[in-house]
């Protein structure tokens, strides 16, 4: 070992952490550096996070995560210009194995997760901003940070969406105003009772909704908390109407089919984050070097599916990988295994398929045009005027037949089914 | 019950009186200086004194216990000052009861009080019960009981007053009263384009009685106008007019103004935060109706003179 | 020398948010250490920096923020941190607190100095400082805005609304401290790794022989004071808004 740790973390989000663990666990002395004051203090997160990844890799941590509720009913909501809206709901049955995904806090589930961490030996230090990466011929050997330095054999970059760290050392550039994202979330704090009785859920059930908005050019999510229901929007300023981060989310809640879900809360938390475009297009070609491996979102390895970012499993999975290739390297020159691993894991290499992600994402119709037909013929269709409309004639007004209608809802299902 | 006010100073033994006339209770005085205690004995009926010369708290605590062991106090009254608090802490501490500050208002069922705090830097209020006997430091008013001709009995106190503190008072000079004793307080905000435009505040302050300034924090701890400010990190004030120039009345400053008999706002934004917490408030440019309300002043006070 | 400092976990009241009907909620407040607790720990480095002196902290609580505030503190540079198990530690009365530090002071102690924050803002009491004095008999020095020390004495300055008050006394002493004190220091990350390998000593209040009490506490709601709201438009009539603004200062007699 040639400084005071075998390996330096730098971010303790989902990835920093995973890899801290995974490589504790294997008896690797490890440092995170966080520049919050908390771990995940700077991140944005819906409030989503899939068990597999823990199921498989963490044993027993279903006794103290902070889980808020188990993900029993998926949706699918249209919101409609006139305050209707059309849902499409999959309830899982409560007796069948529906475990498949919890929301929680992420300041709270990182709260846990590096206390598990420490638990395995490893070392967190918060209000930590590193200022760059140490090179000696090409080698990462350490960090600077406040004017200090701190040495290790490996260094791993857990930086986040905000690749700071990569662009001062030309190891991936800015992103472009068209590959950025806005996410913009709200909590809103409310009885349990009254989340169970809106939502219908019981006991530990929860809810995950995806929202097309076509006035706002973007999509959006709902995630019920044991007593918060988290709404949120992700979308493009590129071209979305003109309007404030603020605007856009007010302007869902206050949709007559939100409202009625959030109605007399407590809005207790409000945040607003840029996201780079991520999908396939984004991700490292090479996320590693001699001394030093990228994880999570930092490498790309997240999915943004355009109503939701999806990555906490992924930065997870991302960490574990570069704890085993560092295991299995055994030495900072060569780490290429990483890529290779990565590559082997079914989980990442399924990345490969959200490649067309951006792709819908930059596509108006998907969340203007098509929300907006459909609107159109389920109110043309249910509503009594003196002109009565049949489902097929409404069909035909509004798209012009029905295999249009089924091409709108093939490309719409398509889209969704990649989240 | 029987109850042990420690008379500070002379509006606050005047207050502490209607604080002990809620309680219903038999009341004694103990003040530090002769003068007070001649205050004192208008409204209670026993009072004792001590040459206490320059405050320090321990030898000012060992005259109140003094007292306390003759008479056996069920509450003892303190000002929830800063020279109050580290008093009663000390003669609670000796007297090993429990103690509570920043009091509001009081109540009692029985032989359990019922009292209302401040809390979370002012912007909670807390009902707290507590059993007999305790210590209770009240959050200073401006109410006064009614004049009498009683005259109540004066004793004074033999204490030891030597120390292992020695203390010297630098009094404060010119300037006017400080904040928490105004009558008036102009509070400057984020309104104030210049440093030199608080002229105009200054001015107005020479113009009117018992008054001082102060700012919001940005105005002191960002820009250096000022050397305090207003709210839940510097001062709190209870004047009787609060008159916020340019303050858009964000929770932190609001804290501490909230006591203030009247408050009078001038804002250019008609939805800035503080029209809802403001008696008068005046929707304008402060650059506008500064120098008219101050020519306003001068020229009345020349007509009438 | 031998410096002891107090230390309080609090709730950031700068990031409180209420329920509807006004009761706050605290349980997602962040936590911090007191601002004025972190200028006493401050405060303390200072005097063990200059004339050398072996720093120990003390907290009352039993969660794991507690446990950061003392590495907090070790990253500042104290030498040995103490958490008081208390589950309830919100509700202990501060004459309990007083009677913890006592029974601590008299097992790691004595103490030259004893230092705190004057007060935190979620409770604001500033008496726990004076209270741990008459428990223990030692004097104290309350609200010190400047402290200095030249070996042998210390001089303290305290501004109070009737001017400045200079305190000067030799050790032992309590001396409660206010924001104004100093400008705590930010740790650097060599000694925020050196935290984070440093024992953090737990004992219980049984060990102690403390028997807690509480405060009853019925009920928190947000402090709301109805105004007038009384509107007026100075771009409407400008005459008539001077005219206000001076009748009420004239009608309190505030116009010399």
């Amino acid at each position: 070992m040639s400084g005071e740790f075998d390996v330096i973390v730098v971010g303790a989000g989902p990835a920093g952490l995973s890899t801290a663990y995974f490589l504790a666990k294997k008896g690797f002395s490890v440092v995170v550096l966080e520049r919050g004051s908390e771990p995940g203090s700077k991140n944005v997160f819906g409030g989503r996070v899939y068990s597999y990844v823990l199921d498989k890799n963490m044993p027993g941590w279903r006794m103290d995560a902070p889980i808020e509720r188990w993900v029993r009913r998926e949706g699918l909501s249209i919101l409609c210009h006139d305050g209707s809206s059309i849902n499409l709901q999959y309830i899982i049955n409560r007796s069948s194995d529906g475990y498949d995904s919890f929301t929680t806090f992420l300041t709270e589930f990182l709260k846990w997760f590096s206390y598990k961490v420490e638990e395995a030996g490893g070392t967190i230090a918060t209000r930590v901003k590193v200022d760059k990466l140490i090179f000696e011929g090409g080698r990462a050997v350490g960090v600077e940070a406040g004017g200090e330095i701190l040495r290790s054999d490996y260094v791993v970059i857990a930086e986040g969406a905000n690749t700071l760290l990569l662009e001062k050392h030309g190891l991936r550039c800015r992103p472009k105003p068209e590959d950025i994202s806005v996410g913009v979330k709200e909590v809103i704090k409310l009885k349990k009772e009254t989340i169970d009785e809106r939502f219908s859920l019981e006991d530990d059930e929860g809810v995950a909704y995806f929202i097309l908005y076509p006035r706002l050019g973007g999509g959006g999510f709902i995630y019920t908390m044991r007593e918060y229901v988290s709404i949120g929007v992700v979308y493009r300023p590129s071209f979305s109407l003109n309007i404030e981060a603020r605007d856009v989310i007010e302007e869902l809640r206050t949709h007559p089919q939100i409202l009625k879900l959030v109605r007399d809360g407590v809005l207790v938390e409000y945040s607003a984050h840029m996201i780079r475009e991520a999908g396939y297009r984004d991700f490292m070609e090479k996320p590693y070097g001699v001394g030093y491996l990228v994880v999570g979102d930092a490498a790309g390895l997240l999915i943004n599916t355009g109503f939701t970012v999806r990555g906490v499993d992924i930065a997870i999975e991302s960490g574990r990988i570069a704890a085993e290739a560092i295991e299995k390297a055994g030495t900072p020159d060569d780490l290429s295994i990483y890529r290779k691993l990565l590559e082997e894991n079914h989980v990442i290499s399924k990345l490969e398929k959200f490649k067309k992600t951006p792709n819908i994402l930059s596509n108006n119709r998907l969340y203007t045009y098509y929300p907006e037909i459909l609107c159109k013929i389920f109110s043309k269709t249910y509503t009594v005027e003196e002109e009565l409309y049949t489902l097929r004639e409404s069909i035909h007004e509004s798209v012009g037949g029905l295999t249009s209608l089924i091409k709108i809802f093939l490309e719409l299902v398509r889209a969704v089914s990649s989240l | 019950m029987k109850i042990l006010c420690y008379g500070e100073n002379s509006e606050w033994i005047k207050y502490s009186r209607i604080i002990i006339d809620k309680l219903g209770g038999y009341p004694y005085c103990v003040t530090p200086s002769r003068e007070l205690a001649e205050e004192s004995s208008k409204y209670f009926e026993e009072t004792y004194f001590f040459n206490g010369g320059v405050y320090e708290p321990s030898k000012y605590c060992r005259a109140i216990l003094e007292v306390a062991g003759r008479i056996f106090p069920d509450v003892s009254l303190f000002p929830s000052t800063i020279k109050g608090r580290t008093i009663a802490g000390l003669y609670a501490g000796a007297r090993d009861e429990s103690i509570i500050t920043d009091i509001v208002d009081v109540d009692h069922e029985d032989s359990v009080l019922k009292l209302k705090r401040l809390v979370y830097g002012g912007s909670c209020i807390a009902t707290i019960k507590s059993t007999l006997p305790a210590t209770l430091c009240i959050t200073p008013g401006t109410q006064k009981p009614p004049e009498t001709s009683r005259k109540g009995s004066i004793e004074e106190l033999r204490i030891s007053l030597e120390n292992r503190i020695t203390v010297s008072l630098n009094p404060r000079v010119g300037g006017g009263p400080p904040l928490e004793k105004s009558d008036l307080v102009v509070a400057a905000g984020r309104g104030f384009k210049n440093r030199e435009d608080l002229e105009m505040v200054r001015e107005l302050v020479s113009l009117t009685v018992n008054s001082a300034w102060s700012v919001t924090r940005p105005l002191a701890a960002e820009y250096g106008w000022a050397d305090n400010w207003i709210g839940i990190s510097g001062v709190t004030v209870n004047p009787r007019i609060y008159l916020a120039v340019g303050v858009s009345g964000q929770p932190l400053h609001m804290v501490g103004a909230r006591n203030s008999k009247i408050i009078i706002a001038i804002n250019k934004d008609p939805n800035a935060p503080i029209s809802q917490e403001a008696d008068y408030f005046i929707v304008g440019d402060l650059y506008k109706i500064l120098p008219k309300l101050i020519e306003k002043i001068k020229t009345t006070k020349t007509s009438s003179t | 020398m031998k410096i002891l400092t107090l230390i309080k976990l609090t709730v950031d009241v700068s990031q409180l948010k209420y329920e509807k009907d006004g009761s706050p909620l605290v349980e997602i407040a962040p936590n911090k250490m007191g601002d004025s607790d972190k200028c006493a720990v401050e405060e303390a480095i200072r005097l063990k920096e200059r004339y050398g002196a072996s720093v120990t902290v003390l907290t009352v609580g039993a969660t794991r923020d507690h446990e950061r505030i003392i590495r907090d503190a070790y990253a500042m540079g104290v030498d040995e941190g103490y958490i008081i198990e208390v589950e309830e530690y919100q509700k202990l009365q501060a004459t309990t607190i007083g009677d913890i530090v006592k029974a601590f002071v008299e097992k790691t102690g004595p103490y030259d100095l004893i230092l705190l924050g004057a007060g935190s803002l979620d409770t604001h009491s500033y008496t726990l400082g004076s209270i741990i004095s008459s428990k223990i008999g030692i004097p104290i020095i309350s609200s010190v805005d400047s402290l200095s020390y030249n070996g042998s004495i210390v001089k303290a300055e305290s501004v109070m609304e009737d001017g400045v008050y200079v305190f000067q006394a030799p050790p032992p002493l309590v001396i409660t401290l206010t924001t104004e004190a100093n400008e705590p220091r930010i740790p650097t990350l060599k000694t925020i790794l050196k935290s984070k390998k440093m024992e953090v000593k737990k004992l219980r209040l049984e060990e102690l022989g403390v028997k807690p009490r509480y405060v009853t506490i019925e009920d928190v709601r947000k402090y709301f004071v109805e105004r007038k709201k009384i509107i007026i438009d100075a771009g409407e009539d400008l005459e008539k808004a001077v005219e206000t603004i001076y009748s009420i200062l004239k009608m309190e007699g505030l116009v010399k």
